[in-house]
């Protein structure tokens, strides 16, 4: 009886450990790279009073995904249905008919303290499922904000990473004729909007973001001689950063915001120095006698790549942040500079000068994998996206004539102009804003 | 020592010269040609237009039916069981001629199952016993298992349009998705696709994996309906799917 009882159990234990019931096997390693189509109508408001605010961030939201690339913002003008209430579910099929595979449903209602309350539900429309729901609370004036944080949810929620939308750029304005060219510090939102000047008519370059977005790092002419300075945004302070006999340039903060990198040239030879931003003592990175310039800290703080001549033309090299170890590692045609380490660590992005033309390029922090993304008469200066994706760079015309912003994935796709008040240079990315 | 005379000395020198302008002359000839048209037949291959034609209905043998008797609680059969004695019952029939009537038709009954009364087909179907269904308990060949791939190149071929597969990421070789889909006869989605195991604990902890995933269900969503044979709805009405990124441009 026993027996006849490990023999049930056995062909119990066969039958279950079977594989799933489907035999067809379908591998699929082919797609179709497209921007997702997702429908996002105006914001309900319940008071006619803040219809206008509803519209306006839907309008953002809109703006904001359509310029990533990943999304289609289908026309309001096909839609269907019209959403009047947020807490029903939607109509799936008459939203599946326009091709939408997203639906951002919001409402905006003022609260009777004054704020503004603005609810938001992500539909997955074959799904018939909610994917996110937020509410957040603010002043009526930071409707923008609100509606480039929508946007950074729906993104985060769809592509697995985090958004971009709240965050904004530093950049060098241009103006006046070539020999008597002003540039001055400016920042800007993101997506263009609230553009102001931070410095007056006198040569800056290379700004830098520390990690809240509440400094900026960048070198300055006002002496007469270019010196590393530090600007608060908040208080709009500016101080020169240490007390060098020589110039200092090309500054970078360290991803905790507490030291420095920056290059120190004397008598003709630049170095790499590191300066402690609470001791204010700075450390000499490399001794070589070439030029070693450009250094850009990794995620982890714990290395920096650079370029440098040593070699006898313009290469990457990465070094621990002591110093430590280093060692090349750009070793394909041309001259490789200005290299910047992604917040995500795979990858590095520089400027790649070769066959008579300025490119933006990325490899891995091992050298392998070099891809180009951008060619042009002069791409240069890259910066990152604080979630990795996407790139902004200086984009040179032909012949000089002026100078602009632009972007690109990090795939090489969706390269395109971003909109500044007139000619801009050397864009610098901040961290989402806190 | 007397030296030899001339001419004994000429002859041979002469032999060597002649020998190797002969030599160098054949050379010339094998190397030097001189340009002539040559006209080739022109094989023009007339174009056949041809139909391709899927066959693995045909191919695909169905498994050749078992009959498998029931197992009766008998006890096994003894020797003498197997061979029993012949009996007189078991003599063979004598054949005899018939005598030369024809045989009268009896007159049929007609049978009331036969009636065909509109009002009372209730009752008509609960007298239908039910057909009998094969049940195909044989796997392998048999099973028409083996012979789905073509079913799988369309499903191929349909579910990669739809596929907007993730780009971008850091790691894209860790982002493979497997699905398990059900289909209806009329090729729409049946129920929602199932994330198979692995990859759903996988998506739990990795955003990317999570949003692979949701590009993977999207497809299979905004493929339906699914245009496949109808008459083999048994061999797709469900498959597991694997949508894998590696090979892809990123």
């Amino acid at each position: 009886m026993r027996k006849f009882a490990s023999v049930l159990i056995a062909l119990a234990a066969m039958a279950l450990s079977q594989p799933a019931s489907a035999a067809l096997q379908v591998d699929v390693n082919q797609g179709n790279i497209q921007p997702l189509p997702i429908a996002i109508p105006d914001f309900v408001a319940p008071a006619a009073a803040d219809a206008a605010a509803g519209q306006n961030i839907a309008k953002v939201v809109r703006a904001d995904l359509e310029r990533s690339g990943l999304f289609k913002p289908l026309d309001p003008k096909s839609y269907i249905d019209q959403i009047s209430n947020i807490n029903v579910a939607p109509n799936f099929q008459n939203w599946r008919v326009i091709t939408a595979q997203g639906l951002v449903t919001g409402q905006v209602a003022m609260q009777p303290d004054g704020r503004l309350r603005v609810d938001f539900r992500l539909w997955d429309v074959y799904g018939e499922s909610q994917m996110l729901g937020l509410q957040y609370f603010t002043q009526p004036t930071n409707w923008r904000r609100i509606a480039h944080m929508v946007s950074d949810a729906i993104y985060q929620r769809i592509t697995g990473e985090k958004g971009y939308f709240d965050t904004r750029i530093v950049f060098i304005a241009e103006a006046g004729p070539p020999l008597k060219r002003v540039k001055r510090l400016a920042i800007m939102d993101e997506d263009g909007a609230n553009p102001s000047f931070l410095t007056n008519s006198y040569l800056v370059l290379t700004p830098r973001f520390n990690p809240t977005a509440q400094m900026i790092a960048y070198m300055s002419y006002i002496t007469g001689k270019p010196r590393v300075t530090l600007f608060d945004l908040e208080t709009g302070r500016s101080e020169k950063l240490g007390d060098f006999p020589t110039m200092t340039f090309s500054p970078r903060f360290s991803p905790d915001g507490n030291l420095v990198a920056m290059t120190l040239e004397t008598a003709g030879n630049s170095d790499v120095y590191v300066m402690d931003l609470r001791t204010r003592k700075s450390t000499r990175l490399t001794y070589d006698p070439a030029i070693d310039t450009a250094p850009s800290f990794s995620p982890d703080g714990k290395q920096i790549v650079f370029e440098s001549d040593r070699g006898g033309s313009q290469q990457l090299y990465v070094m621990n942040a002591d110093g430590s170890n280093q060692h090349r590692i750009s070793f394909g045609e041309g001259k490789n500079g200005t290299p910047v380490w992604s917040p995500r660590g795979d990858l590095i992005a520089f400027t790649k000068q070769a066959g008579g033309q300025f490119g933006i390029a990325v490899m891995h922090p091992d050298g392998s994998g070099e891809r180009i993304l951008s060619n042009g008469w002069e791409d240069e200066g890259p910066t990152w996206a604080p979630n990795g994706r996407v790139l902004m760079f200086t984009r040179t015309i032909r012949g000089g004539r002026g100078s602009q912003i632009w972007s690109v994935d990090v795939t090489g796709r969706n390269l395109r102009r971003v909109a500044t008040p007139g000619d801009a240079s050397d864009p610098a990315w901040s961290p989402l804003i806190q | 020592m007397r030296n030899r005379p001339t001419a004994e000395r000429a002859a041979p020198r002469l032999g060597v010269v002649a020998s190797v302008a002969l030599h160098v002359g054949l050379a010339v000839a094998l190397f030097v040609s001189f340009s002539k048209k040559i006209d080739l037949p022109v094989d023009s291959t007339p174009i056949v237009p041809v139909d391709l034609v899927s066959i693995s209905d045909k191919t695909n043998i169905a498994p050749q039916a078992i009959e498998q008797k029931p197992v009766e609680n008998t006890p096994p059969p003894t020797p003498r069981d197997v061979a029993p004695p012949p009996t007189p019952e078991a003599a063979p029939p004598k054949f005899e001629l018939a005598p030369d009537v024809k045989p009268q038709p009896k007159p049929e009954k007609p049978k009331e199952a036969e009636k065909f009364d509109i009002n009372d087909i209730q009752k008509l179907l609960a007298k239908k016993t039910p057909a009998k269904t094969a049940t195909r308990s044989v796997q392998g060949v048999g099973a028409q298992t083996a012979m789905t791939a073509d079913l799988a190149s369309i499903l191929m071929s349909e579910i990669y349009h739809c596929w907007s597969p993730p780009t971008g990421s850091p790691h894209p070789e860790r982002l493979i998705v497997k699905y398990e889909v059900f289909l209806n006869r009329d090729g729409t989605v049946a129920q929602p696709p199932q994330l198979a195991p692995e990859s759903a604990s996988a998506a739990s902890s990795d955003p990317y994996m999570a949003a692979a995933a949701g590009a993977a269900r999207r497809a299979i969503y905004t493929c339906s309906p699914y245009r496949l044979p109808p008459d083999r709805y048994a061999q797709w009405r469900n498959f597991i799917v694997n949508f894998d990124p590696r090979q892809l441009e990123q």
